[in-house]
């Protein structure tokens, strides 16, 4: 008979009391474990919505206006392109890719269109009409997106097609909106001049319902020509990790280029970000809950137990029992008891988080195994603290009185 | 000589005025002796039998075990000192109710750190001894009383004790009982040559001692002359 084994045999004796014994700690690593499972599924959404987006920092001039993100480039006021190098050279880690731009409405015969130039190997096909167009390039190597297998895993689709950037565009070549491709009753492979400059038009492009519609994309060198601004743009797009934009990528940019506005595009999810930033606290709460209830749980049930077998540990002691057998035999009991609670507590909240948790963040949530290993020793941290009191007690016990007592 | 104390007193703090449980105790016990102890209640005799278990500590006096200063131990050395040189029987059995026979006589060996293999084969032979080979995998709540007392001999007998101390081990049993139990842990006693004391309040069954010590208000006051000579020694 071993020291464990004898743990083991009093448990089951006393299966009731084992059960009450676990309720709360179980209870509560249950709850954690819900909250962080979907909470976890819903930051990598968030991630993903933002990755997906491609560009999801915008670098503007310091008196561009901001008020809309998607055409806060039109118009703006120019900065140098040395900028991009400045990114560039400051290796911020977070930072996927960089695509300047220079951005002007511009008038072609009767019609408005806006002339963008954007440098080919560097921007970003981040819209799916654009690949749908045809427009394939080379994959862009991401920091921090989940590669097809986590998404698919996440119940996403794989998405990497949209983070392509266009590899070829001649600076005698174009691309269309739809719109201004309509406005200007030009097809692909016709001619469009501007200025002095003839462009080919490589691509029309399939609606997208923004304002890419009514623009006209070229090479950057060649925009900056027809508007006579040399080495000058309007914007820089940046792709940055989402992780790395919470993490601060922002600031670190504004210490990289102070004399420019940055912003992002992290207003589109603000509301699931400040969802999981609450139930990121409400996780933090319930872990302080647990750790205080649990360890009140786990040391009242102990010391109740403790009186229970006072007869018994005399017994022990009795015959020849060491002090630290006691407090080694109460421990362990801690322990497992603290096992049990954490792995069903697992169990019980990863069951609410796939089966609930879908109606709070809208995806799939999955079991997150790693956080067995961590339900269970957190579960058995606290019941070990809530046993040391009753264990301490329960070794000093005086054999000859609890022999006494019947 | 197996134990000797000398000038033991043990006094109990009390809110009215201390109590002297044992008030100067001078008492050897040779190797092979059955010493039984009586007195009224009250008069010192379950105390005496702890102070020398080691269970309680002595007021004043000394305890020698051989050449180990039991008035002296820590908790740790006491323990020790239980798990290796005494078996105890008492009044109430004292039987862990969830283990079956078999296993509340392999606790002082496997306090004592023997395999299983050897726990288990000791276990069995001391209850084939105590005639209770076929209730091994009984429950205590599963065996009668005269059969949970020889459970608690057996485990008394466990770790092969020099010195088994007896606490009216045959205070809850009826006539009958008593004299089986009292008969076997005689047999058993001298077939193991054990040292053995036994406090109680009959005079039956303190008549079956080598030696008869009378305690009263924490003193020996009578020490007869063996009745029964020819002590293993």
């Amino acid at each position: 008979m071993r020291r464990l084994g004898l743990v083991w045999t009093e448990l089951k004796h006393r299966r009731s009391q084992l059960v009450s014994g676990v309720l709360a700690i179980t209870l509560g690593i249950a709850v954690i474990v819900a909250i962080h499972s979907v909470t976890v599924v819903s930051e990598r959404a968030v991630a993903i919505n933002l990755d997906n987006l491609g560009a999801n920092i915008l670098v503007l001039p310091q008196a561009a206006n901001v008020d809309d993100y998607y055409a806060a480039d039109i118009d703006a006021p120019t900065m140098p392109e040395e900028f991009v190098d400045r990114v560039v050279t400051s290796g911020l880690p977070g930072v996927d890719n960089i695509s300047p731009k220079l951005t002007r409405r511009i008038r072609i015969g009767d019609h408005k269109v806006v002339l963008t130039g954007i440098l080919p190997a560097q921007e970003i096909a981040s819209k799916p009409v654009w690949q749908q167009s045809g427009l394939m390039g080379a994959e862009l190597q991401l920091s921090c997106d989940p590669d097809s297998a986590e998404n698919e895993s996440l119940g996403y689709k794989d998405e990497r097609l949209q983070r392509k950037v266009i590899e070829v565009l001649p600076e005698d070549e174009c691309l269309l909106g739809s719109s201004a491709a309509t406005r200007l009753g030009l097809a692909e492979g016709a001619s469009l001049t501007i200025g002095e400059t003839t462009l080919r038009v490589a691509r029309v492009l399939e609606e997208t319902g923004t304002v890419d519609d009514g623009r006209v994309f070229t090479h950057l060198h060649t925009v900056q020509t027809i508007l006579g601004a040399k080495e000058q743009i309007s914007a820089i797009e940046v792709m940055g990790c989402c992780n790395a934009i919470s993490d601060g990528l922002l600031s670190e940019l504004r210490n990289v280029l102070p004399d420019t506005r940055i912003t992002t595009v992290k207003q589109i999810v603000s509301t699931q970000i400040k969802t999981n930033g609450l139930m990121r606290r409400i996780s933090l709460t319930f872990l302080i809950i647990v750790l205080f209830v649990g360890a009140v749980s786990i040391g009242n049930f102990m010391w109740a137990n403790v009186n229970e077998r006072r007869r018994e540990i005399g017994i022990l002691l009795l015959l020849g029992a060491p002090r630290t057998s006691i407090y080694g035999m109460l421990l362990a009991k801690a322990t497992i008891l603290g096992l049990l609670g954490g792995a069903i507590g697992f169990l019980l909240g990863s069951l609410a988080a796939t089966q609930l948790g879908p109606q709070f963040v809208g995806m799939p949530v999955k079991m997150l195994w790693i956080l067995l290993p961590i339900a269970c020793g957190l579960s058995a941290l606290v019941a070990i603290l809530g046993a040391i009191l009753p264990a301490w007690i329960a070794g000093r016990l005086e054999p000859f009185t609890t022999m006494q007592e019947v | 000589m197996l134990l000797r104390t000398t000038g033991l007193c043990k006094r109990y703090d009390h809110r009215e005025e201390p109590v002297d449980a044992l008030a100067g105790v001078d008492l050897e016990l040779d190797v092979g002796t059955f010493t039984t102890v009586t007195g009224p209640s009250g008069s010192g005799k379950s105390t005496l039998l702890l102070a020398l278990g080691g269970l309680l500590r002595p007021t004043a006096g000394e305890i020698w075990f051989r050449d180990l200063p039991i008035h002296d131990l820590g908790p740790g050395g006491l323990a020790s000192y239980r798990r290796e040189h005494i078996g105890f029987v008492m009044q109430e059995f004292s039987l862990v109710p969830y283990l079956s026979a078999e296993r509340n006589v392999m606790i002082p060996l496997a306090l004592q750190g023997y395999d299983r293999a050897t726990q288990r084969r000791r276990a069995r032979e001391v209850l084939e001894r105590v005639e209770l080979g076929g209730r091994a995998t009984h429950l205590p709540r599963e065996l009668s009383i005269g059969q949970q007392q020889r459970v608690a001999i057996a485990r008394a007998l466990a770790n092969e004790p020099d010195l088994i101390l007896a606490d009216e081990p045959t205070g809850n049993l009826d006539p009958a009982l008593t004299t089986s139990i009292l008969d076997l842990l005689e047999e058993l006693r001298q077939e193991r040559e054990l040292t053995m004391v036994m406090v109680t309040h009959s005079p039956a069954a303190a008549a079956r001692g080598d030696r008869r010590v009378h305690i009263e208000a924490g003193r020996i006051v009578d020490t007869p002359r063996p009745i029964v000579t020819g002590a293993v020694s």
